[in-house]
């Protein structure tokens, strides 16, 4: 099974000017990046998903005006083609300095499913998705 | 000239047939062989303490043909679930003590489900067999009930104890023990390697496999193509597991609609059998990752269990309330499917395949691969319920 990288895409819904900061260093992570400053890191555990199996997300996130914490934040994953998302509502915890993992997250068909990273607060509000091809 | 004219006329049949033989790409290549291998590898339920004991597996199988745990005395769980009929009962919808909405799904292979019943409503295949006991409609029995018979039958409360020890006064505790031997006897029931299994095999290592139909070649490159089946009908069990809304109607009686997966994670997070509660077996917790996660969301209305497609051909009719009464029925659904019949919140999965004639013959075709006769021959009980061997 694997899950392929096909492209990244970024949107950001709000007007702030983000602030530079620090990443946290994340191993074989993959960045998502926007042209106002925010910047997110993040990986599989493990590291090809496979469909019908449960997986974890970790990722880092570079804040802008303040902290995030687990309940500012919202990892999902969506199938756009089908108008659907996953069964099963990840719970994210932090696991270290801007770092966090949502566990209880499962591929449970193949295609293309999109990810999708929120940070709801503080205001305003950014999203970012990266497109992954699961076989 | 004239030997070249009947060579061609000769050839020309032979030509048209080459044409209509099917070739795989890489992609459909790939498809295919996720579909195997099988047997998948013997596994334990972390969850059930006696998963794959013998001891077990025979009391197991001594209750689920008695009628000693029905309301009336007179249900088995053999009354709905007959062998020979893949598990299943041949019928629409069954009677229990009254009658009952959903088709009675087959047992074969069970083990490998994540979620129990069309809606999912169990978590584990212990609670799958406590959930039609308490269900008047059913079996109609409560823990006392179960309770109460193994302690007043020697034979049963002997085979008991060698298991679990001395019977406990907690009643609940009792069933959920009785439901965990049965558990254990249906994680033995599985299918046989079929046709299909062997063309698998053989496809990924690159060999050709020339006892395979083409009529089940050209259905199954459908299958994997034109008609992506295997988006939901996923791996070796041809099942992803989850639930989806196929646009059967949801339609019990006039005014009276069953909600599917919806009611199905309601009933799980209320059920003091799920994976949550005490009488999971494991403890760390680690099987129960779907239960803890799983949440209602407004598209679950309307959706059920995609069912395994190894032994289709014994479990006729078709579909969570039974209305689909053979595969030819089942194909013409998804070739003619309107999208509007799906639930307006639901996913977008469901359009119509428009096949022809032959292609929905074909289809079929390779849906009678996926099941062997062998199968579902009467089933030779292997245990005398009046001792404790």
């Amino acid at each position: 099974m694997r899950a392929l990288l096909v492209a990244g895409v970024l949107l950001l819904a709000g007007t702030a000017q983000a602030v530079a900061c620090q990443m946290p260093v994340l191993e074989a992570a993959r960045t998502l990046t926007d042209d106002k400053g925010f910047a997110l890191a993040w990986r599989f555990v493990p590291a090809q998903p496979k469909i019908g199996e449960f997986f974890a997300v970790e990722f880092a996130v570079c804040n802008r005006a303040g902290s995030a914490t687990p309940e500012t934040l919202r990892v999902d994953a969506t199938m756009p083609a089908h108008r659907h998302g996953m069964n099963f509502q990840p719970k994210i915890a932090a696991i270290g300095p801007n770092t966090y993992r949502a566990e209880g997250m499962m591929f449970h068909m193949p295609g293309k499913w999109q990810l999708v990273f929120e940070q709801r607060a503080p205001a305003p509000s950014v999203r970012v998705t990266t497109d992954i091809e699961i076989e | 000239m004239k030997r070249r004219l009947l060579a061609l006329v000769f050839l020309a049949p032979i030509s048209a047939a080459l044409a209509q033989q099917p070739t795989f790409t890489p992609a459909e290549i790939r498809k295919i062989v996720g579909h195997g291998p099988w047997p998948p590898p013997a596994t334990l339920d972390a969850g059930n303490r006696v998963s794959g004991k013998p001891d077990a597996i025979a009391l197991g199988e001594i209750l689920f043909f008695s009628t000693k745990l029905s309301g009336n005395g007179q249900l088995a769980c053999a009354t709905c679930h007959v062998p020979e009929l893949g598990w299943s009962d041949g019928k629409k919808t069954p009677n229990g003590l009254s009658a009952v909405d959903r088709n009675t799904p087959g047992l074969l292979n069970i083990r490998l489900n994540r979620w129990f019943g069309w809606d999912g409503g169990s978590d584990s295949l212990m609670g799958s067999v406590i959930r039609p006991w308490l269900d008047t409609r059913e079996m109609g029995v409560s823990p006392v009930h179960v309770a109460k018979a193994l302690r007043e039958d020697a034979a049963l409360a002997c085979r008991y104890r060698k298991i679990f020890g001395p019977l406990e006064s907690d009643d609940a505790v009792v069933m959920a023990n009785a439901a965990k031997a049965i558990a254990a006897f249906q994680e033995t029931l599985a299918t046989s390697r079929t046709p299909f299994d062997d063309f698998r095999d053989a496809l990924a290592v690159g060999r050709a496999d020339p006892s395979y139909p083409e009529a089940a070649k050209r259905g199954l490159k459908i299958f994997v193509g034109k008609g992506d089946c295997q988006l939901c009908h996923f791996g070796p069990a041809f099942t992803n597991g989850e639930f989806h809304d196929t646009g059967i109607s949801q339609f019990i009686a006039p005014g009276k609609i069953d909600n599917g997966r919806f009611g199905g994670i309601k009933f799980l997070r209320e059920s003091q059998f799920n994976r949550l509660g005490r009488f999971n077996d494991d403890a760390t917790g680690a099987n129960a990752v779907a239960t803890r996660h799983v949440e209602t969301t407004h598209r679950n209305w309307g959706e059920f269990k995609v069912p395994t497609l190894r032994n289709l051909e014994a479990t006729v009719p078709y579909m969570h309330n039974g209305s689909l009464a053979s595969l030819h029925d089942v194909v013409k659904h998804y070739s003619e499917v309107s999208p509007d019949r799906v639930h307006s919140d639901g996913e977008a999965l469901i359009r119509p395949l428009r096949l022809s004639a032959q292609e929905s013959d074909d289809l079929v075709a390779f849906l009678r691969t996926l099941s062997v006769a062998a199968d579902n021959r009467p089933f030779q009980k292997r245990h005398d319920s009046r001792t404790c061997e």
